[in-house]
């Protein structure tokens, strides 16, 4: 019990680390929490928490602020935002197991779990074969055999690709877990020990499909995202902002151009010059992410110094302030 | 002792003007001030505004970080002179813009060089600081131009002041793209002696609608600094989107259920429960006679 | 009007000898300990169980597929043996129902405890999703509890009548509880046609309903990628599968049942010579229905098939493997069909193997495979690369068993295990009130 008021503490520090910025408008709050209500608010006189000058918690019907967004040009969450398609493609031949894309989704995303959402895996078919560094994340399938099983619509398909999950509907029976068979969908067993460095009102404000992991929810289940909300930004996701070897290619296939931040290129060319495949094709699930085989690939050996077959998040060093409470 | 504080302002009632404040009451900021960085760029969209696009940020603890909130007089300078323009203030992420409508609003000096400036008047934290851009007005001319059924894209830079065209300067022809701009040439574009450029835009670039919003600038020039003009060209192909949000599917919502499904699943729950009223009611026949 | 009395001295209501109260008070215990485990997976979450992103579902998924099976067999074979109007049917069914609604009622409770967010589960109903199998179970498994509640019930109101009417002057508070039960059941023509229609139907009704229920169970697996579950081989080996579950546990129950309540005299050799035939066939079945699954795949299957199929065989579960499907299946398929151990004690020992046999193998049908996805296992903690079910699993798991053995106890205890009224008739006692109903 003490165990968990502590952790429930920890989560609402407040900013108290000096210049680290929690600063967001409210019409950036604001429209984050409408993306959320875009569904959300079925039922009329639900109302948001807002705070006025004075520091009062004041209370607003939903639907105002839904109005107001919908004159900045928010997006159903549920549907998504009109006339893309997000692909990613991922070149193997400049991965190098530096695992940059991976500390920065753990820490976009506060993933705190033992499973990362995105994985470098070390592949090697047969022992005759060469091995290489494999990123994976959800593969957004356009028929998602995670989607087909879920019970109760709280991981969906839109229009604009993206698979996502609500974690507020969520059941948490794991059968979406079990039909993904790209391994890629991660479950909260316990509390997330996730910190924050702004107000959980904020951070609750925030909450939205298109922001998995903030906060992400005790029994239910989290994956990558695309990350939508940089993308309504106009920003990359960061995986591919934080990789060193431009690894990552992300963009809109309807516009056939995708972009790792430093080159720009047509998608259909990459993919054509390269021979790009897509993982396991023959299952039918149609993903969104493209490989570039690695062919004249940077130095295997180089990554193994940062392999560690049994992590992949990083865990701030475990304070051994009570021992006997585990 | 850092101390935040997040206040909302809420605003009148269909618009939630928004406003966060980070007030920094910082201790060792009393004893010794921050050096504060001022980073300023000038930009001009042909027939269309001219941006003084401002960031601040400091060193701190040996990182670089945005500073937010940091009041910046604008000024232009004619000869030693200073003018004030105006006043903008830098947002959450340190950065802010100041807006002319066009560049008739400042005067150059006499050889057609302006200067454009931003200064801090300092506060608790920060020591002041300025920063200012020299430039001169350079003017792109953008055309489309169809030859031989090919489209391509010619544009000449010319030095307004001099009323003359300018070799040898970089120029990027690119199209908009959703994260960033794909550039139509692959190779550099140099400006020829009559200050021209030359590219052709590939037949099969998706565009809505089959227009492109292109854009051709010199970036960042010694001289012009930035200088962008912007046309759309009806050349493209029209983006077809392929959706399947309306097609039933064993992946689509619980509302878009393929009929297979929903007539097996009401055959069955009609069928059971129908038959098990009927039990029911035969349980309550039972129990009357 | 002795036999008559005798007759409900042997199946009617008994009061718990010494060992009947002591075997409640270890249920209680073990249901108790069980409600406790599941509190504490409450509070902390799944985290106690030894589940977690690559084994996503363990030993409370096997124990769900264990009630489904038993009570879809048990069903089964109460609607056989009605439809076929089998003269050794008699001590069977009545047992069967019984077993039939404590297993699907406990398979129901089952599922939700796998469910990391219980106080959600109005959504499962809100947000229905046709597409998803897990809903085919929310709308099969109610329609299941109450037909089989139902196929319970009905056949059970002439009891219930002739125990309102025994203990109408001896036990009058008793006798009114019967009384509310009977629906004032008096062997008028007219509830003898109503009950004897109702029954057939519910007969007709539950064969199809069971099928889907068993078949909705295997495809919660084979809708999946997962190697060794998409397989569309998968239902029908279910379904032979159930049957040797099923019918095991029916034989085990009947004969405990048979021997606390000193039912030699009912329950005979003969009885048990049938159902052994029966059990046999459903092993001899289920036999063939292995060497599709297993053996056929070491012809064709690709790299991931045979790697799963090898640690079967040979590898990391090959005991586990080998000790159910020698001790469990392949041993009772041969020994059943020698008539010397179709006797209610061999057949009793051969059950209880069976019926562990298909426990754990609905353990290795679920474990293994999610051991073996499509990528290789890495940057995950070295403990998630093996299952074995943690404590609170185990309490958990044993609240449900000990909570089916319950309903099945005091069912026992309240309800004719046997139908008197059908064995006064078929033995033509002056009582027998379907006669003087002119039936």
């Amino acid at each position: 019990m003490e165990n968990q008021k502590n952790e429930k503490d920890t989560r609402r520090k407040f900013l108290n680390n000096g210049w680290k910025l929690g600063l967001a408008s409210i019409l950036g709050a604001g429209a984050l929490a409408h993306l959320k209500d875009g569904f959300a608010s079925e039922g009329s006189g639900e109302t948001i928490e807002l705070m006025d000058t004075e520091g009062n918690i004041i209370e607003v019907e939903a639907s105002q602020v839904e109005e107001m967004m919908e004159s900045t040009g928010a997006h159903n969450v549920r549907r998504g935002m009109p006339g893309r398609k997000f692909v990613m493609v991922i070149d193997l031949a400049r991965c190098q197991n530096a695992l940059a894309c991976q500390r920065s989704c753990n820490k976009h995303h506060f993933v705190t779990g033992d499973n990362a959402w995105l994985k470098v895996y070390k592949m090697q078919e047969t022992e005759d074969t060469a091995p290489h560094w494999m990123p994976t994340l959800c593969m957004h399938c356009d028929q998602p055999a995670c989607v087909t099983v879920c019970p109760v619509d709280a991981t969906f398909k839109r229009e604009d690709g993206l698979v996502l999950i609500d974690n507020d509907r969520c059941v948490g029976c794991r059968f979406c877990m079990a039909a993904c068979p790209y391994s890629t969908r991660v479950f909260n067993w316990s509390e997330p020990k996730q910190e924050f460095e702004m107000s959980m009102d904020m951070v609750e404000q925030m909450h939205s499909p298109e922001h998995a992991g903030m906060p992400s929810i005790k029994g239910t289940v989290d994956k990558c995202d695309f990350c939508p909300h940089q993308a309504v930004k106009g920003e990359l996701p960061h995986c591919v902002t934080a990789c060193p070897n431009g690894v990552f290619y992300f963009g809109d296939k309807n516009e056939d151009v995708v972009t790792n931040g430093n080159e720009t290129v047509r998608l259909s060319k990459l993919l054509e010059e390269n021979a790009g495949y897509r993982l396991f094709e023959d299952l039918g699930t149609d993903p969104s992410v493209y490989y570039l085989p690695p062919r004249d690939r940077l130095p295997f050996e180089e990554g193994l110094d940062n392999y560690d077959p049994y992590q992949s998040v990083e865990k701030p060093d475990e304070p051994a302030e009570n021992p006997e409470a585990s | 002792m850092k101390t935040t504080n997040i206040i909302y302002s809420a605003g009148s009632r269909m618009l939630w003007l928004a406003l966060a404040f980070m007030v920094l009451f910082t201790a060792n900021a009393q004893e010794k001030k921050e050096r504060l960085r001022v980073r300023a760029m000038y930009t001009k969209i042909m027939n269309g505004p001219v941006h003084l696009d401002l960031s601040t940020s400091a060193r701190i603890d040996r990182t670089n970080m945005d500073i937010p909130n940091i009041p910046l007089e604008i000024y232009y300078e004619v000869d030693g002179e200073e003018f004030p323009l105006g006043e903008v203030q830098t947002g959450p992420d340190g950065n802010a813009r100041f807006t002319l409508e066009n560049l008739s609003e400042i005067r150059p000096d006499s050889t057609g060089t302006f200067i454009l400036g931003a200064s801090f008047g300092g506060n608790d934290s920060f020591r002041r600081a300025s920063r200012s851009v020299e430039f001169r007005d350079g003017a792109i001319n953008a055309r489309l131009e169809k030859r031989d059924s090919l489209n391509y894209i010619a544009a000449t830079l010319t030095d307004v002041a001099l009323d003359s065209s300018v070799a040898d300067a970089l120029i990027k022809v690119q199209v908009k793209r959703m994260f960033k701009p794909l550039r139509l040439s692959e190779d550099l574009l140099m400006t020829d002696a009559d200050g021209s450029i030359l590219v052709e835009i590939p037949p099969d670039i998706p565009g809505q609608d089959g227009i492109l919003d292109i854009e051709v600038l010199i970036e960042d020039n010694g001289t012009y600094g930035t200088v962008k003009s912007e046309l759309q060209a009806p050349v493209g192909t029209p983006i077809v989107v392929e959706s399947t949000w309306d097609q039933r599917a064993l992946w689509a919502r619980g509302s878009k259920a393929p009929i297979f499904i929903l007539v097996f699943t009401g055959v069955l729950v009609i069928g059971s429960w129908g038959l098990i009223a009927y039990l029911i009611i035969n349980l309550f026949k039972i129990a009357k006679s | 009007m002795k036999r008559y009395e005798q007759l409900i001295k042997d199946l009617g209501p008994r009061k718990f000898d010494r060992k009947g109260k002591l075997w409640m008070a270890l249920l209680l215990v073990i249901i108790a300990a069980g409600i406790v485990a599941y509190i504490d997976q409450i509070i902390k979450g799944q985290v106690v169980t030894d589940m977690r992103d690559y084994v996503l579902w363990g030993f409370y998924i096997s124990n769900f597929v264990f009630f489904v099976a038993t009570s879809f067999v048990a069903a089964i074979v109460v609607a056989v043996l009605r439809l076929t109007k089998n003269e050794w049917r008699r001590p069977f069914v009545r047992l069967a129902e019984i077993v039939a609604l404590a297993c699907i009622v406990m398979a129901g409770i089952t599922i939700i405890i796998d469910m990391a967010r219980p106080d959600r589960m109005l959504n499962l109903f809100v947000h229905a999703r046709l597409q998803s199998p897990i809903t085919w179970d929310v709308i099969i498994i109610p329609t299941f509890i109450v037909v089989s509640l139902l196929l319970l019930y009905f056949p059970l109101l002439p009891d219930l009548a002739i125990m309102r009417d025994y203990y109408a002057k001896t036990k009058p508070r008793l006798s009114k509880v019967y009384g509310f039960f009977a629906m004032k059941w008096n062997w008028a023509a007219k509830q003898i046609k109503l009950q004897q229609k109702s029954v057939h139907l519910l007969a007709l009704m539950i064969i199809p309903l069971g099928l889907i229920l068993e078949t909705i169970d295997a495809y919660l697996f084979s809708t999946t990628y997962r190697v060794g579950w998409d397989s569309s081989n998968f239902a029908p080996y279910f379904i032979s599968g159930a049957m040797v579950s099923g019918i095991g546990s029916l034989v085990a129950v009947t004969y405990i049942v048979r021997r606390n309540k000193k039912l030699q005299e009912y329950i005979t050799d003969f009885h048990f010579d049938k159902i052994g035939k029966l059990l046999n066939l459903a092993l001899i079945v289920y036999v063939y229905f292995n060497i599709n699954e297993y053996v056929v795949p070491l012809f064709t299957s690709k790299k991931a098939e045979s790697e799963h199929l090898q640690t079967l065989l040979e590898g990391d579960y090959a005991l586990p493997f080998w000790l159910v499907s020698v001790f469990g299946l392949l041993l009772p398929a041969l020994l059943t069909i020698f008539k010397g151990f179709r006797k209610p004690r061999s057949l009793f020992i051969i059950s209880i193997f069976v019926v562990l046999g298909s426990y754990w193998k609905r353990y290795l049908i679920v474990t293994p495979t999610l051991l073996h996805p499509y990528l290789p296992i890495q940057g995950v903690p070295e403990s998630w690369h093996h299952y074995f079910p943690s404590l609170h699993e185990w309490l958990i798991t044993g609240a449900t068993l000990a909570m089916a053995l319950l309903i099945i106890t005091l069912l026992v205890r309240y309800v004719p295990v046997i139908s008197i009224d059908r064995l006064a008739e078929d033995e033509g006692l002056p009582e027998a009130k379907h006669k003087e109903a002119g039936v």
